[in-house]
């Protein structure tokens, strides 16, 4: 009878053990939504919009900086098409205008959307999120979920209302995304030092993912939807897929 | 370095008599049109494999996967990040400066593209496909077509003798020996040293290329010397931000906040060691043109222009204008001002000058008022005479007055261009952001009442409509 307790003991403390590096290998994150205190009552309907240049950078520690630079470019086409896959399930239609999409005839891409995406992020850094939450120091960071309602409007240079009615619509959009992998090192010589450590270091995340959308209305020269997210787990095509469904949904949420 | 090409921008103007009358009035930053060029539309990934397929034969494929697909990859950011100017007339002047460099290479020259840029930095530089940038500040110091072709001839050098591609292999060569901590310090030395031997290299054989036109042989020297003025001008000159902004209003009074004592010239820039620069010192370069020049039996012979000089007064002047709308979309709302404002006094007709700094004028009161007006307007320290006040005065000015500025500013000028839709509506802007609404309001019925098909009539309306609730 003790045996059996004590066998029990055992394996109830390697479970709790396991059961505690199943939470390092989890996906963490965060998602921080802003919208205009009026959009609250009277959401957006947005049928059409305009993407320029989205903007994805993964680097991964494990390859070459060649191979990854090569790769982004790869990721870029991939991530254009899940973008419109993703707003035409929620009834918006994208267009995307970046280099690799726009016919040569195109040159307002350079006269007024290039300057238009300067413009907003500008203003973006101007008027920051509110992030009192997030506390960044070192690698560790912390995004809560938090959807904030803002009453002073987020605005940028409006020069750029005649771009409505030569796009149809007056929503412009900016899409970011960076995906970080690092190298696990020296994680076979910890094991052998020191197990716990080493065993922990094969199911701790090293990889890191930001997200930002943001959607303005050009004729009124405001910014009318921001959304940041972290995702703390490695970008595959089902994870950013998923990622980016969500962040239309949340767009086109109506309270 | 921006602040000082602004500086030196502002002095040539007052310098330069001919300038006066070379622009129309109502001159407005270039738009570009016709087709995009093919380079600003590169596929790292499909120009990467054609030339790796072609690659260098000293390159193994990981090392020739390395240099192409960086390389590949920096470019594509430079010339798709809006920085670049096509089919206009910047880029189609120094074209013909190049033809006239490269008459008899003409399997060079269908290599060499040539783009005028937006960067803010006084520089051109040259890519290993054969681009070179000539960014829009260097045009203000240069003086004369002989020195920008000098300028050229340096950057067609780099390229035509691939010191980007010897470049790389040095470094490749030196990543190759035996690593210890002071080895490392010894290879940068050794690419440092190798890299200013190919800038002495691109400017010796820049002036033989000068040699073979008839460009004047001086201008080599002329143009290094322009260059040594990037790095040490301080220019001083008298100017009262009252006499700068010239609003009737008396109401609105001026009074500085800075004491203008603070602000003396800068010393001289000493002669500094140049052992970890990319560069050789700008002296050495200048001596080295010099000795070759002093042998030369006819080194006074040659002409300024080979074009004709109004259109390089012209081309002067239009890129002025290009580089306020350039710090304007860098957020530089300070130096946009300044630069308007002084460019106003020589085109007092000019409305995109007057709407260049009503826009900055409203960032500037905005950030004052919700925000930290330090993030927009630059420290004064580091800067001399009337700029470094106008620095001091929108740092240390309170907000009220800053407020006020901008609506008698903007009476001031609505009266004085009543023609122009982005003064009218930015007072109407300037009065809501201040929350009077009522001016607001009246400002807003008055640009509808001009301009009802108007760029910002949309806008008007909304905003009347949320006002009228």
């Amino acid at each position: 009878m003790q045996i059996k307790i004590v066998k029990a003991r055992i394996l109830s403390f390697f479970l709790a053990i396991l059961y505690v590096l199943s939470l390092q290998s989890c996906a963490s994150g965060g998602v921080l939504v802003q919208k205009p205190e009026n959009t609250k009552a009277q959401p957006i309907l947005y049928e059409k919009v305009i993407s320029i240049e989205p903007d994805i950078v993964i680097i991964d520690q494990r390859k070459n900086v060649e191979d990854y630079v090569l790769d982004t470019e790869t990721q870029e086409e991939l991530y254009q098409k899940y973008l419109v896959e993703s707003a035409a399930k929620h009834n918006v239609k994208l267009e995307v205008y970046a280099p690799n999409t726009i016919k040569a005839e195109e040159v307002d891409y350079f006269n007024s959307l290039l300057p238009l995406k300067k413009h907003i992020l500008f203003a973006m850094s101007q008027q920051e999120a509110k992030v009192e939450e997030v506390d960044y120091n070192g690698n560790k960071y912390k995004l809560y979920a938090e959807h904030v309602w803002f009453q002073n409007h987020l605005e940028f240079d409006a020069s750029y209302g005649h771009l409505a009615e030569k796009y149809g619509t007056p929503y412009f959009s900016l899409h970011g995304l960076i995906s970080y992998k690092k190298r696990k090192i020296r994680k076979w010589i910890w094991l052998a030092i020191f197990p716990p450590i080493g065993i922990n270091s094969f199911f701790r995340k090293t990889s890191e993912t930001l997200y930002y959308h943001v959607v303005v209305d050009v004729v009124k020269g405001e910014i009318v939807h921001r959304e940041l997210r972290s995702f703390r787990d490695q970008l595959s095509d089902n994870a950013l897929q998923a990622i980016l469904y969500d962040s239309y949904n949340i767009l086109t949420y109506k309270y | 370095m921006i602040y000082r090409s602004i500086l030196f921008c502002c002095f040539s103007l007052f310098c330069c008599s001919s300038l006066l009358s070379q622009l129309d009035s109502t001159y407005r930053p270039v738009q570009l049109t016709g087709k995009i060029p093919t380079d600003l539309l590169t596929n790292v990934n499909d120009q990467t494999s054609i030339e790796l397929a072609n690659r260098d034969k000293s390159f193994d494929e990981k090392t020739g996967k390395q240099y192409y697909a960086l390389s590949n990859y920096a470019f594509k950011q430079a010339m798709q990040n809006g920085q670049v100017y096509f089919n206009d007339e910047f880029s189609d002047y120094l074209g013909g400066i190049a033809d006239r460099l490269l008459a008899d290479e003409p399997e060079l020259r269908s290599q060499i593209r040539i783009y005028a840029t937006r960067l803010a930095v006084p520089n051109a530089a040259a890519w290993r496909n054969g681009v070179v940038f000539f960014n829009m500040p260097l045009f203000s110091y240069m003086q004369s077509e002989a020195q920008i072709a000098y300028v050229l001839a340096h950057e067609i050098t780099h390229y035509k003798k691939e010191h980007i591609l010897q470049r790389f292999k040095k470094k490749k060569d030196l990543e190759k020996s035996i690593i210890n901590n002071s080895k490392e310090f010894d290879d940068l030395f050794e690419l440092m040293r190798f890299s200013r031997e190919n800038e002495l290299e691109a400017d010796l054989e820049a002036f033989n290329m000068i040699l073979k036109t008839d460009y004047a042989s001086l201008e080599a020297l002329g143009a290094l010397k322009q260059l040594k003025e990037i790095n040490t001008s301080s220019v001083y000159f008298k100017g009262n931000i009252q006499s700068l902004f010239q609003i009737t209003d008396t109401t609105y009074g001026f009074k500085h906040p800075c004491d203008s004592t603070n602000y003396d010239e800068l010393d001289e820039v000493e002669e500094k060691e140049d052992s970890l620069s990319t560069h050789p010192d700008i002296e050495k370069r200048i001596d080295v043109i010099a000795q070759k020049l002093a042998v030369l039996p006819d080194s006074g012979k040659g002409k300024l222009f080979l074009d004709e000089q109004d259109r390089f007064e012209k081309i002067k002047d239009m890129a002025y204008f290009e580089q306020i709308q350039h710090m304007y979309d860098r957020s530089s709302y300070v130096p946009t001002m300044y630069s308007a404002l002084r460019m106003a006094a020589y085109y007092p007709r000019n409305p995109f000058l007057q709407e260049s700094v009503a826009r900055s004028l409203y960032w500037i009161v905005k950030s004052s008022m919700y925000g930290d007006r330090k993030t927009l307007v630059p420290s004064p320290s580091g800067y001399t005479g009337s700029y470094a006040m106008f620095l001091c005065f929108f740092r240390k000015k309170g907000t009220n007055n800053l407020k006020r500025l901008s609506i008698a500013f903007l009476e001031d000028r609505v009266k004085r261009f009543p023609e122009s839709e982005e003064l009218s509506i930015y007072r109407a802007k300037n009065y809501l952001l201040q929350l009077k609404e009522e001016k607001a309001k009246i400002g807003f019925i008055k640009y509808l009442e001009k301009f009802p098909e108007g760029q910002h009539s949309a806008y008007a309306k909304i905003k009347l409509d949320e006002l009228n609730k």
